[in-house]
């Protein structure tokens, strides 16, 4: 009896040591879970601060860096520079990255801090760029040094001497047009003026224009009643407010804006648009020169590929029926540009003393 | 942090920008967003109507809406603004005859207030060409140093060569996620 009551207690001992060892586990565990939040806080705390680091250490680095440019900039060659200041540009742009993939964990005033430092460098950099390694201007710039030349008179005997119009200036907005306002003239720009570069013509009337070579670009305002023959040209021939006017010209895309009753004679290796035009003909492309073939592949234009045929009308949208603001001409001899360019000359030649007057007086 | 990554992930998952390219026309709108979804550049004609694109990039599905810069197409602009995350306005670096207007087609978007939300990424395109203005040149004709109610950021670029273009849209599809984000 006394022996089944000991034995009694023993299992029940056993059984409460058991469960409090049990509970002294879970304590543990409890405590060891609670311990590991507490780190994992920490951590990400250090991430933040970590971040700071990084980031402020980084940015220094960068400025570092602007700043020894500078420095160099006296003796450094040239080809370094081009390699440090897109280095350093990848290098803002990286910090950039690490910025944007930090921003969960930052706060929305050291995101905005952190950016505002990102933006200085930019700055900075582009700032040092523009100092250090300016973007080759495009112009005239000899000429600009020179004084001021007295504007030329009308030039009717089909010289290129109006070499010192294509006078561009690089500044801001009021830029100056290759070739404006003129009457009654004959102009010609010749392939050294004229290749791969935009030429911009505005408000003429009753010219001949010859554009040799091939231009980058041709841009066109206001014309009426005159002639121009052109090249190939490698882009895109832009024209608007033209007027009675006719125009020989090979491109890659040509876009005709509010103009009437104007004549060309196209070749087009992508598309032509016209947009609020009226009573526009199209025909092929007939301008010969000896120089064309060479012209053709220094411009890149197929030659064998000439979509004049295909005019997109913005203003009118209907597949089926025919725009009526343009048609294609059709048994219409092809104008001979040689013929013309004669007739043009001696018709001019009675205008010319009057231009030439004309001229005088205002230079007075 | 492992189950914050994770988290981010879902979110850009879900996350759609839509992105709306606008310009004059002949800018290069449609040449930019051909060569960001790598496609063929060759024969691109002017735009008539609209190109939509749908493409994945950084883990962002982006709605790239291109509407032709024609000036009767320009007062169809408005019918694409709603709901615009990013607003890509192309300049032709060098049509210097026509960046006068190109100024106030940019200032009437701006303006607008269905776009008032909308991060800018002004885009001077053709800078491969030898008569294009730079970037600082087309910041100062634009007048963007007033714009003071966008995100904005300019950057010269050339659809030709892909220069710059990837990291410009980078910045934008940052900048929107970013807001995003914080407005969340």
């Amino acid at each position: 009896m006394e022996d089944s009551v000991d034995g009694d207690t023993g299992a029940r001992k056993d059984l409460i040591l058991d469960r409090i060892n049990k509970r002294n586990k879970d304590r543990k565990n409890y405590l060891d879970v609670k311990l590991e939040q507490r780190s994992k806080e920490t951590i990400q705390n250090e991430g933040v601060d970590f971040f700071a680091q990084t980031f402020g250490q980084r940015a220094y680095d960068i400025e570092k860096s602007i700043l020894m440019l500078d420095m160099n900039s006296g003796d450094a060659p040239l080809p370094d520079l081009s390699k440090r200041l897109p280095e350093i540009t990848l290098q803002i742009q990286e910090l950039q990255r690490y910025l944007t993939a930090s921003t969960m964990f930052l706060s929305d005033f050291k995101i905005k801090s952190c950016q505002n430092m990102l933006n200085a460098l930019t700055s900075s950099n582009d700032e040092a760029r523009q100092r250090l390694m300016p973007k080759k201007k495009f112009g005239f710039s000899g000429k600009k040094t020179a004084p001021k030349q007295k504007p030329l008179p009308v030039v009717v005997d089909g010289e290129p001497q109006d070499k010192k119009t294509p006078k561009k200036e690089q500044s801001g907005s009021n830029f100056t047009w290759t070739i404006a306002n003129r009457r009654n003239a004959h102009i010609v720009l010749s392939a050294d003026e004229v290749n791969g570069q935009d030429i911009t013509i505005s408000n003429l009337s009753q010219c001949l224009v010859e554009l040799q070579g091939h231009p980058g670009s041709v841009q066109v305002s206001k014309a009426s009643q005159c002639t121009l023959l052109c090249g190939p040209v490698a882009r895109s021939f832009f024209a608007e407010q033209l007027d009675r006017c006719t125009v020989a010209i090979a491109c890659q895309q040509l876009r005709l804006h509010s103009s009437h009753s104007t004549r060309i004679y196209l070749h087009v290796t992508c598309r032509a648009i016209i947009e609020d035009c009226k009573k526009i003909e199209i025909g092929e492309f007939n301008y010969d020169y000896p120089e064309l073939e060479a012209d053709y592949s220094a411009s890149g234009l197929n030659k064998s590929q000439n979509n004049y045929t295909d005019v997109a009308d913005f203003n009118w949208l209907s597949p089926d029926v025919h725009s009526p603001n343009w048609s294609l001409l059709k048994d219409h001899p092809a104008p001979n540009w040689n013929a013309l360019r004669r007739d043009f000359l001696s018709n001019n030649n009675n205008y010319k003393d009057d231009n030439e007057e004309k001229e005088k007086t205002t230079i007075i | 942090m492992g189950f914050l990554t994770v988290l981010k992930k879902m979110r850009q998952k879900e996350k759609e920008m839509r992105i709306l390219l606008l310009g004059l026309d002949n800018a290069g709108k449609t040449t930019i967003l051909k060569r960001f979804n790598g496609e063929s550049i060759d024969e691109i004609s002017p735009t008539l109507g609209f190109n939509i694109k749908t493409l994945e990039h950084n883990g962002y599905t982006l709605n790239m809406w291109d509407v032709g810069g024609q000036r009767s197409l320009r007062s169809y602009w408005r019918n694409y603004f709603e709901c615009t995350d990013g607003l890509v306005w192309v300049v032709d670096s060098a049509d210097r005859m026509r960046l006068d207007s190109c100024r106030q087609e940019l200032q009437v978007l701006l303006e607008e207030e269905r776009l008032a939300g909308a991060t800018l990424l002004v885009l001077c395109n053709k800078q491969d060409l030898p008569g294009a203005l730079n970037s600082n040149e087309i910041k100062e004709i634009l007048h963007l140093d007033d714009i003071t109610t966008h995100h904005w950021l300019v950057v010269g670029v050339s659809a030709v060569t892909g220069e710059k273009l990837l990291s410009s849209m980078d910045w934008l599809i940052g900048d929107i996620a970013k807001r995003i984000f914080t407005l969340d």
